[in-house]
């Protein structure tokens, strides 16, 4: 079964210009899984993880399928099991859709966030994934530790959501409001990126405003929060 | 998230026009003049500039066109002599790469009204083919409503006027020759770093040389390049040639700088002896395994959805000047981007426009990415206007299991 087929958003790309251009090897037909350069077992730029400093890094396709009878749910699953926490504390997993998000501009975007949550969240917090950083979403939005939707009581062992589609496409104008928004601690329809600072005993996260507004000038801090080790 | 496409000429407008200071107050330009009318959230471009049908030729009568200075610096355009000037008249970017049809240009912009004037151009990609300038006369008033129907061969769009090419000139310039769009990426090994990079022409032996100071580049690796083809991509637009669709995406050359010292500057170009050289360099190499002091910490930057229409002038390009600058200040060890990256959607020079645009960053970082709906999702063909429309965005893997229950 072709993946990728969640509309035609690449306009007939079908992934190969940005396989090609970055870590392509091996078959430049996308719908043939590949080895990539990063690691034996990872897909190309559509699914690999690495290790640097006291991070393993996991990059996930939501754009592939992912439900747990899917060959990349395997290699998370994988993956996250061989991860030695003692080596690096902290898991970060990129991707691009959101499972957390309460923007209203896109039903279709909210409902597959549940299915997305509904399909792998387990996995992420049985693994104790300490954040999950996604775009899609022209906007800028970070979760409390949750998990099942709900802001975890201990503050600590929950994955804590961040949408950062804020890079320079035309943001968004929905409200924040979907039904269930208590996980939503932060959020904005604002230009921006994330910089983190990490040693094992602490995540420092900060979203720079790369335009000016919200109490802060451009390429301030506009916010910022310090994760915990989830052990 | 989608960008609603507009025209495809947007990213390349937003990337052509700006003006010294002298002519900006005559120079009607649709961003640039509409820029500041863009709300915050507004996901379209308020962008009319109606593309005519163009009659190629013959060029006649006074009107000249000319260039100079370096492209990838700043290309002035002069144009003079033109006969009964009118600010309907356009001003197009293209080049040589297929046949010379004035109908098939990058983008375009509006002309002054004036018989003669003078622009510079921000600097322009390497597109690894010769940039052609050419001064479109439109025949019938642009501002007016499209016509529905035109007896005039159409190859862009149905909003058609007819207009004539009174003056063309080729840009003079060694395009394909010299490395662009240098990219740093990880490999599995602790001890690599993998440069990218592309250029136009494939004739001789590229490399990597790198070492511990700026001068002294005494480690070296020879590359290995790939490209590929409109037939390896899955469907229209991207399969289809045209400027605006594929263009030749040059060499892709990769080369792995290996053993590099953990947690040290490394100095780097990249290039041929015979073509040229990139600038040099640096990055810092990654951590050991073992658990040090160095390696126990990590500065990293993260964003995603970068991309154009408005790279030169817009908050992209501002982003790349603020993402330097926390590099510069030791969010140095990676940057990830997990999707929609320059927003090319089959029109392959956006690929080469966002490449060159973040290169400053590109060059200096790792840069590890996966992809977005518009790197990779393709399936049929559906409705620009459709995007966000119960069930369209909905995966046909998905959509026949547990997808409805999820609605609200």
């Amino acid at each position: 079964m072709p993946w990728g087929n969640l509309g035609d958003d690449s306009r007939g790309e079908c992934g190969v210009p940005v396989w090609a251009r970055f870590n392509g090897t091996g078959s430049a037909n996308p719908n043939q899984e590949q080895q990539g350069p990063l690691s034996a077992t990872s897909n190309s730029v559509y699914w690999y993880s690495f290790n640097e400093g006291p991070v393993h890094v996991i990059m996930l396709s939501s754009e592939h399928d992912w439900r747990q009878t899917s060959r990349q749910y395997a290699w998370l699953e994988a993956d996250l099991e061989a991860v030695n926490r003692s080596q690096t504390p902290w898991v970060v997993l990129g991707t691009h859709r959101m499972m957390y998000e309460t923007e209203t501009a896109c039903d279709s975007d909210y409902a597959l966030s549940l299915a997305f949550r509904s399909e792998v969240e387990p996995l992420l917090n049985r693994s104790k994934v300490n954040l999950m950083v996604v775009g899609h979403q022209h906007s800028y939005e970070r979760s409390c530790p949750a998990f099942q939707g709900e802001c975890v009581e201990d503050g600590v062992s929950g994955t804590v959501h961040m949408v950062v589609g804020s890079a320079g496409a035309h943001v968004q104008s929905g409200t924040f409001n979907r039904n269930n928004t208590k996980f939503s601690l932060k959020h904005a329809n604002t230009y921006g990126y994330i910089r983190l600072d990490v040693n094992v005993s602490r995540m420092k996260i900060e979203f720079v405003r790369t335009n000016a507004g919200g109490g802060v000038k451009d390429g301030q801090v506009w916010d910022s929060v310090e994760l915990l080790p989830w052990v | 998230m989608v960008l609603l496409f507009v025209w495809t000429a947007v990213a390349l407008l937003s990337l052509v026009i700006t003006t010294s200071a002298d002519h900006a107050a005559h120079l009607r330009n649709p961003i640039l003049g509409q820029l500041s009318a863009l709300k915050p959230g507004q996901t379209q471009l308020p962008f009319n500039v109606i593309r005519p049908s163009i009659l190629s030729g013959p060029l006649s009568g006074t009107s000249k066109l000319t260039t100079e200075g370096d492209p990838s610096v700043g290309l002035r355009i002069t144009y003079a002599g033109i006969e009964s000037p009118t600010s309907s008249d356009l001003i197009t970017l293209a080049c040589d790469l297929y046949d010379a049809n004035p109908n098939d240009f990058f983008d375009a912009i509006s002309a002054t009204g004036e018989s003669s004037g003078s622009f510079t151009l921000p600097p322009l990609p390497d597109l690894r083919c010769n940039y052609l300038v050419r001064y479109i006369r439109s025949t019938s008033d642009a501002a007016t409503p499209p016509t529905t129907t035109t007896t005039t061969t159409t190859t862009t769009t149905t909003q058609s006027s007819i207009a004539l090419l009174l003056a063309e000139t080729k840009v003079k310039h060694s395009f394909g020759l010299l490395p662009t769009q240098t990219r740093l990426s990880f490999t599995t090994k602790q001890n690599e770093m993998m440069s990218i990079w592309v250029v136009g022409f494939n004739d001789v032996p590229s490399r990597v040389e790198w070492g511990l100071t700026q001068n002294a580049l005494n480690f070296s690796a020879p590359s290995t390049s790939l490209t590929y083809k409109a037939s390896d991509l899955c469907n229209a637009p991207a399969n289809e040639t045209g400027l605006q669709k594929f263009i030749s995406p040059g060499y892709i050359h990769r080369a792995i700088m290996a053993p590099l010292p953990f947690s040290t500057t490394i100095w780097y170009r990249v290039g041929s002896d015979d073509h040229g050289w990139s600038k040099v360099r640096s990055f810092t190499s990654r951590r050991s395994v073992a658990i040090t002091a160095e390696s126990s910490s990590l500065k990293f930057l993260m964003y995603a959805d970068q991309a154009l229409p408005v790279p030169f002038f817009g908050p992209a390009w501002k982003m790349t000047k603020q993402v330097v600058r926390d590099i510069e200040a030791g969010y140095d060890a990676f940057l990830l981007h997990p999707g929609d990256l320059g927003y090319a959607m089959g029109s392959a020079y956006i690929w080469d426009v966002w490449g060159t645009l973040v290169e400053p960053i590109t060059s200096r970082v790792p840069y590890m990415v996966t992809v977005g709906n518009h790197e990779y999702d393709h399936v049929g063909s559906k409705s620009r206007t459709q995007w966000c429309t119960t069930g369209w965005m909905a995966p046909k893997w998905h959509v026949t299991s547990a997808m409805g229950k999820f609605r609200r």
